[in-house]
């Protein structure tokens, strides 16, 4: 196995294939700990406030909610605080190593920790990338990791220096979508191009701004040679059209 | 594409798409944990060579389609998959600390390991001397309101757990140390000056506060509340220390290997001390919340528990552990 860098990982496998990951950067990594840290944070906080919340209700006293004397803090220390710590800081290593590289942060942000060959990270490189958050995250909001990505060819932090790891992008095969390029591509009045297109589109239809995507359906249905709503009508009604257009020639190139 | 070709690239889709779904369902449930059916091992083995040559045809005729990118991510996930190394977490735990941790301490690191403690002792000794000759140099290593409890003729230590109760105190002491150990560590890779100033700062203030204490005739108190934990924690340290050193040292010095590489040499063999640091401290934590801080502990006792619980350490880093469970079974 030969490995190469530009800005993606390049890993030829043992049969001769050559697969590209790209190498996520500082923007999907950063998106990537925010969801993370939030999660993180409110999980922690939601497990103390629940055993409190369970202590005075066993105890009979909900009203007086914080006072709380030496032994009551004694039964929450262990109960709330201790498992409170370690869900803020061992969230990162137990998910990571569960999920194989992953965390709910990074599949929302599309990226995977690999190591360096391209595969899942030992338990190991999981753990010392972790251990290594203490210095990334120096003097603070993580300042030494950022200056790290910015100055290595590989945008990585320290930890990923140390632990021989990489962020890469992933992407997932989805069973719904090979189906539908499949049955699409069968007599359509599409080609296999458009077909992704419309795919596409309808997929991240939600996400795209009102603007880019009537923009962007007028061009995939003029292509086509279909109908196009009048210019003249509002961009609401425009894109309502828009989209039960795209809706309807998606459903006629499965039919 | 002309509609010749569209036929063709349909038809064979058509041949194609059932096996991808199930090769990625089949993915999906191995990665998920079912990997002991023979089967499932076998029609993977079968899809990836199948996968391998659509890929192929899919980079000839379709390239930087979506469907090419998704079979590219599907070979991805099943080549990790087939190709990934057997994975005992357990037996490789226990090989850290059956023969990786004894290696280390008694023979790899062992010089690093000496000069760390040395440099911790030196620190103390300066920390002792400059304190007890200038008390007033205290403030550097101590907050006012402890220097206003010893000057009373109080230590800070004093009724703790009326304030704090002990689980609380253990928890936030077992956090502290093993922050501050991780910390003696991973600074290692600034070259390593961020351990040394680690471990000397807590030589000095250790043995600064002594002094201190020492002057207001308060020294043993503060020995019969260190001891029962120190021995552990100290040490702890300084070893959390030395694995922070042999970063620096492989950054400074990296041979005949470049400095990446020698640096994640040094992580993934001194990091290994780490499996130690964390169950001791836990350890230690816990000592020091309900045992120190409690009167009804007599010295005699705190010194007892101090000198097992060290030996206790040694013997796990020296291997010595489990030579006991041996000869205990023989």
């Amino acid at each position: 196995m030969t490995i190469t860098y530009d800005d993606s990982l390049e890993i030829s496998s043992a049969g001769g294939v050559v697969i590209n990951l790209p190498i996520a950067g500082l923007g999907s990594r950063s998106y990537a700990f925010v969801i993370d840290w939030h999660i993180r944070a409110l999980l922690a906080f939601a497990w103390f406030i629940l055993v409190v919340f369970i202590f005075r209700l066993v105890s009979g006293s909900v009203g007086e909610f914080f006072k709380l004397d030496s032994s009551a803090w004694n039964t929450i220390g262990y109960f709330g605080m201790l498992p409170a710590f370690v869900i803020y800081f061992l969230y990162h290593p137990i998910l990571e190593i569960t999920m194989k590289g992953r965390t709910p942060g990074k599949r929302m942000a599309g990226v995977r920790i690999v190591s360096i060959t391209g595969g899942t990270p030992t338990l190991g490189a999981l753990l010392t990338r972790n251990l290594f958050r203490l210095i990334d995250c120096l003097p603070n909001f993580y300042l030494i990791g950022i200056a790290s990505c910015f100055l290595t060819k590989k945008q990585v932090r320290i930890g990923d220096i140390a632990a021989h790891t990489l962020l890469v992008h992933e992407e997932k095969m989805r069973d719904k979508s090979i189906q539908f390029i499949t049955e699409a591509s069968r007599e359509s009045v599409l080609n296999h191009n458009q077909i992704e297109v419309l795919q596409d589109l309808l997929d991240r239809w939600n996400q795209l701004q009102r603007k880019a995507r009537i923009t962007l359906a007028r061009q995939l249905l003029a292509n086509a040679e279909q109908p196009l709503p009048d210019n003249a009508l509002s961009e609401g009604q425009q894109d309502k059209i828009l989209h039960a257009s795209l809706k309807a020639l998606s459903k006629e190139a499965q039919s | 594409m002309n509609g010749k070709n569209q036929n063709s690239l349909a038809h064979w889709l058509q041949s194609r798409s059932e096996r991808w779904v199930n090769l990625n369902q089949l993915v999906t449930k191995t990665s998920d944990g079912e990997r002991d059916d023979p089967s499932h091992i076998r029609d993977l083995l079968d899809g990836f060579r199948g996968l391998a040559k659509d890929l192929s045809m899919a980079r000839q005729t379709l390239s930087n389609s979506q469907l090419t990118r998704q079979l590219e991510a599907l070979f991805t996930q099943t080549h990790d998959i087939i190709y990934r190394k057997a994975h005992h977490p357990w037996q490789d735990l226990l090989t850290i600390y059956k023969k990786e941790i004894p290696a280390l301490v008694m023979d790899n690191m062992a010089n690093v390991i000496l000069i760390t403690v040395t440099l911790f002792i030196l620190s103390a000794v300066a920390g002792w001397t400059l304190v007890y000759a200038n008390p007033e140099l205290a403030s550097l290593i101590a907050s006012e309101q402890m220097i206003n409890k010893v000057q009373q003729g109080e230590l800070w230590t004093d009724g703790l757990l009326n304030i704090v109760p002990s689980s609380v105190l253990s928890i936030k002491i077992m956090t502290n140390n093993i922050i501050v150990s991780f910390f003696a560590f991973v600074l290692g890779a600034l070259y390593g000056v961020g351990t040394l100033y680690i471990i000397s700062m807590n030589g000095l203030m250790l043995g600064g506060v002594f002094a201190f204490t020492s002057h207001y005739g308060m020294g043993e108190r503060l020995f019969k509340f260190v001891i029962a934990h120190g021995v552990v924690e100290l040490s702890i340290i300084c070893l959390a220390g030395a694995a922070g050193v042999r970063l620096g040292e492989a950054l400074i010095r990296p041979g005949n290997r470049n400095r990446g590489a020698a640096f994640r040499d040094a992580v993934s063999q001194a990091g290994k001390l780490m499996f130690v640091v964390v169950p001791f401290l836990i350890g230690a934590g816990l000592i020091e919340g309900y045992i120190s801080p409690n009167d009804d502990y007599p010295l005699t006792s705190r010194v007892v528990i101090g000198i097992c619980y060290g030996i206790l350490l040694w013997a796990a880093l020296s291997g010595k552990i489990w030579e006991w469970r041996r000869y205990s079974q023989q």
